[in-house]
């Protein structure tokens, strides 16, 4: 019965709740997420509707059409700051990488893409092309055991609350699995329940 | 000392906080560069002296690439000359030579490893502050202060301009994307959700006249108003106008 109810509490949940969701999440994880773009685009369309009503009502209630769809906006807008910011941290390593890469909308690929390139072209005219040639890259790896090119930290620690009963988990390879319930919150690194979030089954906090 | 001079420039990307850049650092930036380019020919003579000259750039090659420890410079087909002394030079370098080579090979390397390192940290902070003043002031380059921009070198200011164009390309798709009638309202508070429709605001910089939904509006310094939020919610943003909370 409890799996049921769970089911269908999902499949209810509207774009708004999928977005402020997704937009807790990217703000809470250390690196970047899937693209929210079907909620979004949904939304903008809600917003659409609502604007072309708000005309033809009444002071009072266009007003409060008005803030509804300002608040809107202004999740859209801090979702997708968020994501930019969180690309600009380590733009060369998700535009390098497949599975990262994925994650991001066209508009934020050709962001990444453009950010790789105006930073290189600054520190080429700064100072770069004044080293020896054999200086001049900017994705050296494994110097000292160090990468040019920055990672976002997957071990950073998140708290993440569950929203649909997991069982038994393995948080740590050494000890006895632990039962993840609905609501339960949990304190841990971000490698060990990012596929948890992947699939929605937490959500961070 | 060596990397005296990368120290310096460490220490100046230290004093960046967040409302504070000091001036482009040009001379240090230069005098890092120089003692690199230096390092880097003194490096280039050394393993000439202990090589023959086809795998000089193998050499080198690999140093760059970092992959290389620095006891492997040595060209294998060289012999190894137990008890050498100076005299007998025509046979090749010393083990003793060698040693000494490898030694400040190591130590010059190392150098210009940690010069690299802070060169571009030292660019990297300040792009880091350029872009969130940029965001502040809604990423309109010609809004920066001129007591700012002053302390920025030429292609700082550049980097910013183009940083700038980089956003609304970008922001220009998305509404094109998403809502080709409408706008995203870019301009409107980042931080918090809005609350209330009207707010009460007090002028801290001249803003001439503007046009609100209930006419027109003369924002003179000083003077206080009752205004739509969505009407002047840009000039809130960047600070010429005050929020007078209730």
């Amino acid at each position: 019965m409890e799996s049921q109810s769970d089911s269908e509490e999902e499949t209810m949940e509207d774009d708004l709740s999928i977005l402020m969701r997704g937009w807790i999440n990217e703000r809470n994880a250390p690196d970047i997420l899937e693209y929210e773009g079907t909620a979004i685009e949904n939304l903008m369309e809600l917003v659409d509707f609502q604007s072309q009503r708000i005309s033809t009502q009444p002071t009072l209630v266009a007003n409060i059409l008005k803030m509804d769809v300002d608040r809107v906006k202004y999740l859209i807008r801090s979702y997708l700051r968020t994501r930019l910011y969180k690309i600009e941290q380590h733009a060369k390593y998700y535009v390098d990488d497949n599975m990262y890469k994925s994650r991001l909308s066209q508009n934020e690929l050709d962001y990444a893409k453009g950010f790789v390139a105006i930073e290189e072209k600054h520190m080429k005219r700064s100072f770069m092309n004044q080293l020896p040639p054999h200086l001049r890259s900017l994705s050296e790896s494994n110097v000292n055991g160090l990468d040019m090119v920055d990672r976002p930290d997957t071990e950073a620690a998140v708290f993440c609350r569950v929203r649909s009963n997991v069982g038994e988990f393995q948080f740590d390879a050494s000890e006895d699995p632990i039962v993840m319930r609905r609501n339960n919150i949990f304190i841990t690194r971000y490698s060990i329940i990012r596929n948890l979030l992947e699939d929605g089954k937490v959500e961070l906090i | 000392m060596l990397g005296d001079e990368a120290f310096r420039l460490a220490k100046d990307a230290k004093d960046i906080s967040e409302s504070h850049i000091p001036v482009y650092n040009e001379e240090q930036v230069r005098l890092v560069t120089q003692e690199t380019r230096y390092l880097w020919t003194r490096i280039e003579e050394m393993i000439a002296s202990l090589n023959t000259t086809d795998s000089q750039d193998t050499s080198l090659n690999m140093l760059s690439q970092g992959s290389v420890s620095y006891r492997n410079l040595q060209s294998k087909d060289q012999p190894m000359l137990d008890s050498e002394m100076g005299g007998m030079d025509s046979m090749g370098p010393t083990q003793m030579e060698r040693e000494n080579v490898n030694g400040q090979t190591s130590l010059y390397m190392l150098t210009v490893g940690r010069n690299k390192r802070c060169l571009l940290a030292y660019h990297h902070r300040r792009m880091e502050f350029i872009r969130s003043l940029l965001w502040t002031l809604h990423l309109a380059p010609s809004l920066v202060p001129p007591s700012v921009s002053a302390r920025l070198s030429p292609e700082e200011q550049n980097f910013a301009r183009e940083y700038a164009r980089l956003n609304s390309t970008y922001r220009d798709a998305v509404e094109e994307q998403l809502c080709p009638t409408d706008s995203l309202d870019w301009t409107a508070s980042g931080e918090l959700p809005p609350r209330d429709i009207f707010i009460e605001v007090r002028v801290v910089r001249d803003c001439g006249e503007i046009v609100t939904e209930s006419g027109v509006v003369n924002l003179q310094a000083g003077t206080q108003h009752y205004l739509r939020r969505s009407d002047i919610e840009h000039l809130l943003t960047i600070g010429y106008l005050e929020h007078i909370p209730r």
